[in-house]
């Protein structure tokens, strides 16, 4: 019974994260980001309603190879009279960029809502599918967590994930990255179970999700390289389990991926090739700098940036974890490979530095914090640390709600507060105290005052913070 | 008990086979299909310079304009527009985005992504002048020329 009603409590928590993941993904989201900041918000939707209406792909590209390309003045959301830099759209057809899933989701959600022309695919519209998918990617980083980790870390990292501002706004874009987020994640899902169970069905769900992530766009084949990645460190080695497990993998995982090329095929396969190759041989923008770059600066779109601490932290936790020589734990193995698969992805397909190909390193990110606090907070280990990180995202949470004017009141209370219980927690060896669990509730509630500034700080941001905060 | 977790590999495989031929026939045929039965230019033209139900239209002309200079250089057209009550509207046009090049296909181009009625360029409501020439019917049927600028004013 009363296992039972545990049960039942986790579940309601879990609800209740995505409940919230919900809400503030939801509020101004037709707003915020600016419509039109990013035309491949449009442009995707409108592959998908181009597609249901017309049997032909059409969207904006600009990069060479287009048999067919028009300008046109598409004024959706009124964007040539909010942000537009002054040029029409470049439309082409059959537009072959990316594979065309997320604009059938997002496109075929504006046809079903009614919209029938190019102007009616309105961010109000089309935004909402994308809301749903990146609220279902908190959901499977909390069973990923709850599955690898346990209940707390789940609770935590979902947590930190639905309401890191940042993530909250670049949730609501219509990138392809917030689709592959959740297939990368529901790979790392069946890896695990897989691994600990040694179902067949698990490795087949990898395998599908792996395919489909590639309809999304390319880059998704960053979930081939994730599954590789594993099963050589979980087989040790490239044996003969691990190309039994691999070649199984393989011979369902491309066959889906194929079917870009099926659809290539229908509209032209030298426009297919064209265009392939000249998404090859893109800009590379973001330059030998973009290691640091991603460390340093989280961007949202191309020229808007939000400095989002969690993620700074996720990325001290991520470096410090490599320095350690042997990780045990299954989950972390797997989010790490997960992150450093991402790596290579990025390095390997980066274009200009656009905020959304960073994305999907977000997730891990946020799970490799989570479980670094909790596992500290869990055993008593690494408070000092724990303690380090979750002020340096308080505190410049606190930053973005307050200015440095407002906060002269509560300055003193912040150094002393700060370093005693700093103090605390150095002295703690020397004096020789085992439990002290004082300590560990401070950083649960320093946990808990993140996520509320999180949702205090998504709260002020409407079209006059936007324009006056967010450079 | 029956565990379809635990399905051997070879009986995976032979279904997965059977459904990835059935949908990557449907993908390629019905692809085919709706391409030869739905494509056409007139209809991409409708789909891509229809103003939209959800837009509202305006009747203030100078609540609007078109932001920005186009890169292309030498090809576009400069408008100007003026308000009874004195406020302004600048806008400038890339010629290569207007499908119908004449001086009113210019205007209803205009009015359709501003979104007021173009009758009022067509019957003559507003007063237009193409580099200090005053547009008349018979001269808005014209072709038009880049980098010229077009005034109007409400009467």
């Amino acid at each position: 019974m009363k296992k039972k009603l545990i049960q039942l409590v986790k579940l309601g928590l879990f609800v209740s994260v995505l409940v919230l993941a919900l809400m503030v993904r939801k509020k101004n989201y037709a707003e915020i980001p600016i419509p039109g900041q990013s035309a491949d918000e449009y442009s995707y939707s409108w592959v998908g309603l181009s597609l249901i209406r017309l049997g032909m792909p059409v969207g904006i590209s600009g990069i060479d190879g287009y048999q067919n390309s028009l300008f046109r003045y598409v004024n959706v959301d009124r964007f040539f009279q909010t942000v537009s830099s002054g040029d029409p759209l470049e439309i082409n057809y059959p537009w072959m960029d990316h594979p065309p899933l997320l604009g059938l989701i997002t496109g075929g959600y504006a046809y079903l809502s009614g919209a029938r022309v190019f102007e009616d695919t309105t961010t109000a519209i089309i935004r909402k599918p994308i809301i749903i998918i990146s609220t279902l990617s908190v959901a499977l980083l909390m069973v990923y967590c709850w599955i690898n980790f346990g209940f707390l870390t789940s609770v935590t990292a979902g947590l930190l994930y639905a309401t890191t501002p940042l993530i909250v706004l670049s949730g609501r874009m219509i990138q392809a990255e917030n689709a592959i987020i959740p297939c990368m994640l529901g790979v790392m899902i069946c890896l695990s179970l897989y691994l600990k169970k040694r179902e067949n069905l698990w490795l087949v769900g990898a395998a599908v999700l792996s395919g489909l992530s590639t309809l999304f766009k390319l880059t998704g084949v960053v979930n081939y390289l994730l599954v590789l990645l594993v099963l050589i460190n979980q087989h040790q080695g490239l044996n003969r389990k691990f190309r039994d497990d691999f070649g199984f993998f393989l011979i369902m995982a491309l066959p889906i991926s194929f079917w870009f090329v099926i659809y290539g095929g229908v509209y032209g396969g030298e426009n297919f090739k064209n265009i392939l190759f000249s998404n090859y041989n893109r800009f590379y923008g973001i330059g030998p700098n973009s290691i640091i770059e991603l460390i340093r600066n989280q961007r949202l779109t191309q020229h808007k940036f939000l400095p989002e601490a969690a993620i700074i932290g996720g990325w001290m936790v991520f470096l410090g974890r490599l320095m350690k020589e042997k990780i045990k734990s299954l989950g972390l193995n797997v989010t790490i490979l997960a992150l450093l698969a991402y790596l290579v992805v990025y390095i390997l397909f980066g274009s200009q530095p656009y905020g959304w190909y960073a994305f999907p390193f977000w997730p891990m990110l946020i799970i490799l914090l989570a479980e670094f606090l909790v596992s500290g907070f869990e055993k008593n280990k690494r408070l000092v640390p724990g303690f380090f990180l979750s002020v340096m995202i308080l505190g410049a949470n606190l930053a973005g709600l307050i200015n440095v004017f407002e906060f002269q009141p509560w300055a003193n209370y912040w150094r002393i507060g700060i370093t005693l219980v700093f103090l605390l927690l150095i002295l703690k060896p020397v004096l020789r105290v085992k439990k002290l669990s004082l300590s560990r509730w401070i950083i649960l509630l320093l946990i808990a005052a993140v996520v509320y500034t999180n949702v205090a700080y998504l709260n002020k941001i409407n079209l006059d913070f936007w324009w006056q905060n967010i450079s | 008990m029956y565990n379809i977790l635990m399905w051997p590999r070879s009986k995976i495989l032979v279904v997965f086979g059977i459904v990835y031929v059935v949908i990557s026939g449907l993908i390629y045929f019905g692809l085919r299909f709706s391409l030869k039965k739905n494509f056409s230019k007139d209809l991409l033209s409708e789909m891509l310079l229809k103003q939209s139900v959800f837009r509202e239209t305006t009747t203030d002309l100078c609540r609007y304009q078109i932001l920005g200079d186009p890169k292309e250089k030498g090809n576009y057209v400069k408008l100007e527009i003026e308000c009874k009550d004195g406020k302004k509207a600048y806008s400038t046009m890339s010629l290569s985005a207007v499908e119908d090049k004449t001086i009113f296909g210019l205007l209803t181009e205009y009015a359709r992504i501003i979104g007021f009625d173009k009758n009022l360029v067509l019957t003559g409501k507003l007063a237009c002048y193409l580099d200090g020439k005053a547009i008349s019917m018979e001269m808005g049927k014209e072709k038009i020329n880049p980098m010229v600028t077009i005034r109007c004013s409400e009467k």
